[in-house]
């Protein structure tokens, strides 16, 4: 079968892509919390911009807010939420130190610090769609039991409140998103989980090459991550804008749905089906991306 | 054991001997007069007999209505150690200054491998009577089982004085007899024997443990029916000792099937033996027999459950679970086909990391060895990997805190793995080559070749064909060297099994490699292999040498010292002036005088190349000429680094990307490559290894380096299996390379450049 005569599969499409930001439905918080020395004030901006600039190269123009610094007050976090309006797709990066008391997690801010029971709050009741929280700083293992919840990943930079040193965690996650490493699924995209991987093995490796006992475990809970979009490596392609690329961009992406389709229902399909159906499809694909990359080059 | 590489920083142990075993056993020995109730010598006769039915009616009457310290007596005759233990104490709460149950108390201690209360008791003997020769000769039965040469120093002033009790003597003699003969030393072995023996007999005491060592003198002898034995089991026909002392000199000689044999035996005529069982069960897992040592150390662990030997085994066994055996039958064609298989043991998460590594540097020492000494190998070779180093100290010794890095039984090699350890001071390679040398002289020789010539070859054959050949003796050695520590051949293996100063194992490990090369370079290495014939035929070191090399011993050591002398002479006498021009060298370098640190560098060099560490003259005149800009230099430096077996894994990352930047991949390959001996777990090193032999056309080398990477667990494993496919495709091999790239592209279905290749072999194929 060739590109051409394949039937389209938009609703699987719909059920099955990737998640991404979209204009009407994504907000994005970016809060940093209290540096304590101008060295944690300076790596918590800087991560702080790279995580802007990862989220900003995503298509859909999302709604990025950033508490910084002094603005980062509990009540500025409650009007942040208060104002959501169910977003499809919630993001929200807490950078900067925490704490844990052996009962509660709290991140460090400016005033009385957020606990993980107020942060779920609020996230419960922005409800919407779709969340993924990273907690980047020290003791953030503690606010996991507090964070789970059905939609929602969490990423946190420690396993436990007892991993209460800075944390090397934000930093390597600022330079994941920008990072070709990270994206072990090559669409030239980075997912949250494969952000989590690189950083997860870049944290393990600095305190190796340090000789020294590692003090942080980055723990990602939650399922969905893998399909919640937090960098492109490439520029977006505005490829609605032509109706034949369109029509081939559609054309692939509806391969790529009865890929995954295929995927999900691997262990239901009889081994030489599945062989044989997958082999087709990811020749399709590559005839796909080709004409696609043809069309491209024919009329640039 | 003779079979070790050791650790280049390892301190004075007796090696020979760490496998070998304590003489602590939960059975109650013959006491010599260290017990002196009439009721209780009453019962022993019965024991000593091998009347055990009626030695246990004995005991038990005396458990019933003997004194305090008798029934702690009869207790633990009858196996119970806990309630021997309450009476001892009861005894004691009751007298207090009552030495001899004191002594005794320190004994039941002993035998229940709880050698620091009894220490502690024979000090507190001590303490009130400094000449305590029953508390003198029992510690230093425990300082004898850790190998501590105070030990004899003891029981030789027990032996030369005639008021010590007659059996207090009769223990220092055996002891003594002992430890002679653990060096080998027959004659005065024999004269302790005959002085214990008439001990015994002007004592009334039976003669069953001097027996023991006669026994295990024929066994060491190889005589086939021994009167010892006869007389020994005439006397008492369940008495084990007679067969577990042969089967210790037999262990400690490496022999460990026959010591199998008479472990077995022991267990036979009495299967009450818990260390026969223990060392059976150990010595059967050093011949591969799982199974077996399964049993045999469960029987232990039933009838002891004191014994740590057999619970840290028994726990190494369970971990087997965590383990995979690789089988690897020789190829059907080419020079290696007549090798026999191999067999692997690797835990499995680095199975696949290691296999095609250990089994390609294994043929390859195979067929150097069967070619040099002239014996093909006759049964598989079982190799172990390690990466928890307290797991191969059991497997080796039973006990942790073993400081070796490889041990060989004969045809089982065991060893740490890379993981386990610093990669910058273990190169697993060599120790790999190390131990498969000694599988050659010790099954060509039928273990009889002496410790000094096994690890000799193992040393030499590391130096001339290793993966990291090259002459490689520490500064620390040659200034021993300095000192006159050198011994004579003949009585080298002493420097292994007791040394007498701190780093004599490893001084004597060098001298043995020496010697060897000393061997090959004067003679040829046809008579190594010649020598080792005679060592087959056994004998002994100075006859040996006598007919293989035809002068004597005491020739021999002034041939070797003067080529030592004239080899080694102007460095061992000026390790200053190396170590002056050294750190010349490094000033030089550090203040970007590099012209000096040439120079400096270049003669610390030309005396003492085999000084390749990381902070050797090499590295530092390969910096300096690179500073300077004089590419050959720096080429030439790095390549006389390798020739000189330089092994620091920085040098060699170092020195592969500087000739890859230089232009020249397929060198900068061939010296990226040789890490996989080792740090064979540096995945960055392996995938830019990998990548090189795609660019180069290597297909065939690129595959199996891609190999070891995806066994890595890789993090960018889409992009590996890619590298994989493209690697494939060069081979010509498009069915394989279109499998993988299926793999690949499940990860990532969007991956262009493997769609690319995908629609590529598709087309091509179509």
């Amino acid at each position: 079968m060739t590109i051409r005569q394949r039937p389209l599969l938009a609703a699987t499409l719909a059920a099955l892509s990737t998640i991404t930001a979209h204009a009407a439905g994504t907000d994005v918080l970016i809060a940093t919390g209290l540096g304590g020395e101008a060295a944690y004030a300076s790596e918590f901006a800087v991560t702080a911009d790279a995580i802007r600039a990862a989220v900003e190269s995503l298509p859909g123009e999302p709604r990025v807010t950033e508490l910084r610094d002094a603005a980062a007050t509990k009540d500025a976090f409650a009007d942040y939420f208060e104002a959501l309006t169910e977003p499809d797709l919630l993001y929200v990066f807490l950078v900067g130190h925490g704490s844990f008391d052996d009962t509660v997690y709290k991140f460090n801010i400016p005033g009385p610090d957020i606990t993980a029971p107020e942060l779920a709050d609020w996230l419960n009741e922005a409800a919407g769609g779709r969340q993924l929280v990273v907690l980047t700083g020290s003791a953030s293992g503690a606010a996991v039991d507090a964070l789970q919840q059905d939609n929602r990943a969490v990423i946190t930079a420690t396993r436990s409140g007892s991993e209460r040193h800075a944390t090397r965690f934000g930093a390597e996650f600022a330079k994941a998103l920008a990072n070709e490493a990270a994206d072990l699924d090559k669409n030239r995209r980075v997912s949250a989980s494969e952000a989590f991987e690189l950083t997860k093995r870049r944290v393990a490796d600095s305190y190796t090459n340090d000789q020294q006992l590692a003090t942080e475990h980055p723990v990602l809970s939650g399922d969905g991550a893998d399909r919640i979009l937090l960098a492109r490596l490439d520029a977006v392609q505005a490829d609605a804008a032509d109706p034949e690329l369109a029509r081939l961009t559609a054309i692939r992406d509806s391969i790529n749905a009865e890929i995954e389709t295929l995927l999900a229902t691997r262990d239901d399909t009889p081994e030489a089906v599945y062989r044989d159906t997958f082999t087709r499809l990811l020749i399709d694909l590559a005839e796909a991306e080709e004409a696609i990359e043809l069309y491209r080059d024919t009329t640039r | 054991m003779s079979c070790i590489a050791i650790q280049r920083a390892s301190s004075a142990l007796a090696l020979a001997l760490l496998i070998g075993w304590s003489p602590a056993d939960a059975a109650r020995s013959i006491h010599y007069g260290g017990v002196s109730d009439p009721a209780v010598i009453a019962c022993d006769r019965l024991t000593w007999r091998g009347e055990i039915a009626s030695a246990n009616r004995c005991f038990g009457d005396l458990l019933a209505t003997g004194a305090t310290a008798a029934r702690a007596e009869a207790a633990w005759a009858l196996g119970d150690q806990q309630a021997a233990n309450r009476w001892f104490r009861e005894a004691l709460e009751a007298r207090d200054d009552d030495l001899d149950v004191k002594n005794r108390w320190a004994e039941l201690f002993a035998s229940t491998h709880q050698d620091a209360d009894a220490m502690a008791l024979f000090g507190e003997v001590l303490a009130d009577d400094p000449n305590n020769a029953y508390a003198i000769v029992g510690a230093a039965s425990l300082q004898a089982g850790r190998f501590d040469a105070e030990a004899e120093n003891k029981i030789d002033a027990l032996l030369e004085d005639d008021q010590v009790p007659a059996g207090a003597r009769l223990r220092a003699a055996l002891l003594s007899a002992k430890f002679a003969l653990e060096r080998g030393d027959r004659e005065s072995a024999d004269a302790l024997l005959t002085q214990a023996s008439e001990l015994a007999t002007d004592n009334d005491w039976p003669e069953l443990d001097v027996l023991a060592l006669r026994v295990a003198i024929d066994a060491l002898d190889e005589v086939e029916d021994s009167e010892y034995l006869r007389k020994g089991l005439a006397i008492n026909p369940s008495y084990g000792p007679l067969f577990v002392e042969a089967a210790y000199f037999l262990t400690i000689t490496r022999h460990y099937r026959q010591a199998v044999e008479w472990l077995q035996r022991a267990v036979d005529v009495d299967p009450s033996l818990a260390g026969a069982h223990e060392q059976l069960g150990v010595n059967l897992l050093r011949d591969n027999r799982v199974g077996e040592a399964r049993t045999h150390l469960e029987a232990a662990y039933e009838l002891d459950p004191f014994s740590p030997v057999a619970v840290n085994t028994l726990r190494l066994l369970d971990s087997f679970d965590r383990f995979r055996v690789i089988r690897d039958e020789a190829p059907t064609t080419g020079p290696y086909q007549s090798q026999p298989p191999l067999e692997l043991r690797l835990r499995r998460d680095e199975a696949d990391i290691l296999a095609d590594l250990i089994i390609s540097l294994t043929r390859d020492a195979i067929d150097v060895f069967t070619e040099r000494y002239g014996f093909q190998l006759r049964e598989p070779v079982v190799i172990e990997l390690y990466p928890d180093h307290e797991d191969f100290a059991v497997r080796t010794a039973g006990m942790p805190g073993l400081g070796i890095l490889g041990a060989t039984f004969g045809y089982v090699v065991a060893m740490d793995s890379p993981s386990g350890r610093n990669v910058d001071e273990f190169q697993w390679g060599t120790v790999l080559w190390h131990e498969l040398a000694h599988v050659f002289t010790l099954e060509a020789t039928d273990h009889r070749v002496p410790r000094w010539y096994s690890e000799g070859i193992s040393v030499y054959e590391e130096w001339v064909s290793g993966p990291n050949a090259g002459i490689k003796i520490g500064p620390q050695v040659f200034a021993a060297v300095n000192g006159g520590v050198f011994l004579p051949v003949a009585e080298l293996d002493s420097g292994f099994v007791r040394p007498t100063f701190p780093n004599q194992v490893f001084v004597s490990y060098m001298q043995a490699g020496l010697v060897c090369t000393f061997i090959a370079e004067r003679f040829g290495d046809h008579r190594l292999a010649r020598l080792l014939a005679l060592f087959g035929d056994g004998l002994d070191t100075p006859t040996a040498i006598q007919r293989g090399l035809g002068m004597t011993a005491t020739e021999f050591d002034e041939n070797f010292n003067a080529w030592v002398e004239g080899r080694f002479g102007e460095l061992y006498s000026d390790l200053n002036g190396w170590s002056a021009l050294l750190s010349e060298a490094s000033e030089a370098l550090a203040s970007g005088d590099t012209d000096t640190a040439v120079e400096s560098a270049t003669a610390a060099i030309e005396l003492y190349p085999g000084y390749v560490a990381a902070d050797s003259a090499w590295l530092i005149r390969a910096q300096a000429a690179e500073q300077a800009g004089d590419d050959a230099l720096v080429e030439a430096t790095y390549d006389g680094w390798l020739a000189a077996g330089g092994t620091v894994p920085g040098g060699i990352r170092y020195y592969a990307d500087w000739l890859a930047a230089a232009g020249n991949r397929t060198k900068a390959a061939a010296v990226l490559a040789r890490l996989a001996l080792i740090d064979p777990l540096d995945a960055d090193s392996t995938l830019k290894l990998a990548d090189w032999h795609i660019e180069l056309n290597n297909a065939e080398q690129a595959v199996t380096t891609i190999d070891r990477l995806l066994a890595m667990e890789p993090h960018d494993r889409a992009g590996i299996l890619f590298r994989k496919a493209q690697a494939q495709r060069l081979a010509g091999n498009n069915a394989a390379a279109q499998e993988t790239l299926l793999e690949t592209l499940a990860l990532a279905p969007e991956y262009r450049d493997a769609q690319r290749l995908l629609l590529e072999i598709v087309r091509d194929t179509s």
